[in-house]
C-alpha cells in the first residue's frame, strides 16, 4: 500500500531543520484513559490547543513501505510540551502507520475492501481516545483536531509522551499495524498551510476509497476528486494487477502515483 | 447520570422564565454541579432570560454536517457522531455558572422533525457530561410526541390558570405517560392574576407542585433587559420555582 507514501515524504520535509523531542514507545507510560468521552469545560481547562484563531491539523497516513519507518514506534514533539505551554497554541497531530504488506490473495481485487477497512479502522482510533484530562475534538470532515487540556492533567505532569504512548497502544491493538510514528506539533515554525493541504489530500484519498468501496454511482467527468480516484484505481491495478488482462501479478511502482498526479516531488 | 429536567406546556405560560429560574436555583444550590440549559423552543427566549449570546445553534451545525456528508466527506456513523462532538462546542455557550445550547430555528418554512430528531440524539449524548440538563421545551405537545423528551427524568407541566392551559397539560401528561421515561412529573400553575381562584384549580391525575402569582417584579426586570440572575431572591417566580423543585424532595 503506497497511496500515502509521497505524502509521508512531503510532510517529513516540512520539518526539515527543526529538532524534535523523541520518545520511544513505552507501554508503561500511557496516560490513564476514561471509559467514555470526558467533556472538559472551560472552567476546568488550562488551555486549548488548535482552537479559535489557532491553527489545527490532523493527518493520518498509512503505508506498507517499511523503508519509511524505523523498527521502533516513536513519538516526536515539535515545539513546547504540554507542561511548557502557557496559553492557547497551534496544534497538529500527524500519525504515520506501517501496516502489513499482505492484504491477502493478491489475485482478488476485493482486497481493496480490506485496504479500505484497514485505513478506516486506523483513522477511527481518534474517535475513541478518551485520555484523562486531554479532551480531543476531532473533525474528519475538516481534518481538524483540537484539544482541551485540564488543569488537573497539568498538575499530574501530563506530557505528549504519555498521550502519544496511549495513541500508539491503541493503534497497536490493530493486528495489521506494525509500527506507528506519532508527531505532535505546537511550534509555529512549521508551515501549517502546507500541513493542512496534505490533510485535505488525505481526506480526498479516503473519499475516493470510500466511493470505490461503496461503488457509488458518480459522474466522473465532473467529480472534483477524479484524479485521486484514478490514482487509487491505478494503484489497485498496479498492486493487484489488471483484471481485464487476466494479469493479477503485483507490479513495481517506480514513482508514487500521488507525486505523478499532483506533480509534486 | 444526569437529571434531565424539562418544562412543557401551552405557549405563553412562562416556561422560559421558570426554566431560567431553575438554572439559577440549581446553580446556587449546587455550585459545583455542571448544568446545561437547552433552549428547545424555536421561539428562542431562554438565551435572553439567562443573558447569553448565541452564535450558532444546533440547527446550524446539523445543516453544516449534513452538507459536508452529502459531498462525500465523513459520512460513516462514527464520523458523523465525531462531527457532532466536534461541532457541539461551537454551539455550546459556556459561562461560569452553566452551559447553554440553542436548538435554533430552521430557515424558511418546513417541518421541524429533522432538528427535533437531532436534538434527541444530542440530549442523549451530552447529558452524560452534565449533572443537570434543563430543557425549555417547545410550546405544545410536538416534542413529547416525537420522543425528543424520551429520556427526561423530571417533567414539569406548566400552565396558567386558564382552562385551555390546564387542558393542554392534561393532554401532554397523557402522551408523556406513554412516551417519556420520567421518574417524576408535576404541574406548575404560573402567572395567576387572582389568587382567590387557587382553591378551584385542579389538574386531574397530576400533582400541582407550585402555584405562582403574577410577578410584577419579574415583568419589570424583563422589560428593563435584565436577566434572571438580577431578580431579587424573594421574587414570586423564584420562590415558586424553588417550591416546585423542592417538591421532588432529595431527588433533585
Amino acid at each position: 500500500m503506497k497511496i500515502y507514501d509521497a505524502q509521508i515524504e512531503r510532510v517529513r520535509e516540512l520539518f526539515n531543520g527543526i529538532i524534535p523531542k523523541k520518545y520511544e514507545y513505552c507501554k508503561g507510560k500511557c496516560r490513564e484513559e476514561n471509559t467514555q468521552y470526558e467533556m472538559i469545560f472551560q472552567s476546568d481547562m488550562a488551555y486549548e490547543l488548535g482552537a479559535n484563531k489557532e491553527r489545527a491539523v490532523n493527518l493520518t497516513c498509512v503505508s506498507s513501505n517499511a523503508q519509511l519507518f524505523n523498527d521502533k514506534d516513536e513519538i516526536l514533539v515539535y515545539g513546547d510540551d504540554l507542561c511548557e505551554i502557557l496559553d492557547a497554541s497551534s496544534y497538529a497531530r500527524i500519525t504515520e502507520v506501517l501496516v502489513k504488506d499482505d492484504l491477502g490473495d493478491d489475485s482478488n481485487p476485493s482486497n481493496m475492501d480490506k485496504l479500505y477497512k484497514i485505513i478506516q479502522d486506523i483513522d477511527f482510533v481518534k474517535y475513541h481516545m478518551y485520555t484523562k484530562g486531554f479532551m480531543i475534538r476531532t473533525s474528519g470532515q475538516s481534518c481538524l483536531e483540537q484539544v482541551r487540556v485540564s488543569k488537573n492533567a497539568l498538575k499530574e505532569k501530563v506530557s505528549f509522551e504519555h498521550i502519544g504512548n496511549s495513541f500508539i497502544k491503541r493503534y497497536r491493538d490493530n493486528p495489521n499495524v506494525l509500527h506507528v510514528r506519532i508527531i505532535f506539533v505546537t511550534t509555529a515554525n512549521v508551515d501549517f498551510d502546507k500541513l493542512k493541504k496534505e490533510a485535505d489530500t488525505a481526506i480526498d484519498i479516503r473519499r475516493s476509497l470510500s466511493m470505490i468501496h461503496n461503488g457509488l454511482p458518480t459522474e466522473c467527468g465532473s467529480c472534483e476528486i477524479k484524479d485521486i480516484c484514478d490514482e487509487v484505481e491505478g494503484l489497485r491495478e498496479l498492486h493487484f494487477g489488471s483484471k481485464e488482462n487476466g494479469d493479477y501479478s503485483k507490479k513495481k511502482i517506480e514513482k508514487s502515483p500521488i507525486t505523478q498526479a499532483f506533480g509534486r516531488t | 447520570m444526569a437529571k434531565i429536567i424539562a418544562l412543557a406546556g401551552k405557549g405563553g405560560v412562562g416556561k422560559t422564565t421558570l426554566c431560567s429560574a431553575f438554572v439559577r436555583i440549581l446553580g446556587e444550590k449546587y455550585p459545583k454541579a455542571k448544568i446545561l440549559a437547552i433552549d428547545a423552543d424555536p421561539a428562542v427566549g431562554l438565551s435572553t432570560a439567562l443573558g447569553v449570546t448565541v452564535n450558532q445553534t444546533l440547527d446550524d451545525i446539523r445543516r453544516e454536517i449534513i452538507d459536508k456528508a452529502a459531498s462525500g466527506a465523513g459520512k460513516e456513523a462514527v464520523e458523523l457522531l465525531g462531527e457532532v462532538r466536534f461541532r457541539i462546542f461551537d454551539a455550546l455557550v459556556e459561562t461560569d455558572k452553566f452551559a447553554f445550547l440553542a436548538i435554533g430555528r430552521p430557515e424558511g418554512a418546513g417541518c421541524y422533525c429533522a432538528v427535533n430528531a437531532y436534538l434527541k440524539e444530542v440530549i442523549d449524548m451530552v447529558s452524560r457530561d452534565f449533572d443537570y440538563v434543563v430543557i425549555d421545551g417547545e410550546a405544545g405537545i410536538e416534542q413529547i410526541n416525537r420522543r425528543v423528551m424520551e429520556k427526561v427524568t423530571h417533567l414539569f407541566l406548566v400552565t396558567d390558570a386558564s382552562r385551555k392551559g390546564i387542558k393542554v397539560v392534561k393532554t401532554i401528561r397523557k402522551v408523556a405517560d406513554e412516551l417519556v421515561m420520567y421518574e417524576k412529573c408535576v404541574a406548575i400553575v404560573n402567572r395567576v392574576e387572582d389568587m382567590s381562584i387557587v382553591p378551584f384549580i385542579k389538574i386531574e391525575g397530576t400533582d400541582i407542585a407550585s402555584i405562582i402569582e403574577s410577578d410584577s417584579e419579574h415583568a419589570h426586570n424583563d422589560i428593563m433587559g435584565k436577566t434572571i440572575f438580577e431578580l431579587s431572591e424573594d421574587a414570586p417566580v423564584l420562590a415558586g420555582a424553588r417550591k416546585a423543585l423542592d417538591s421532588f424532595g432529595g431527588c433533585l
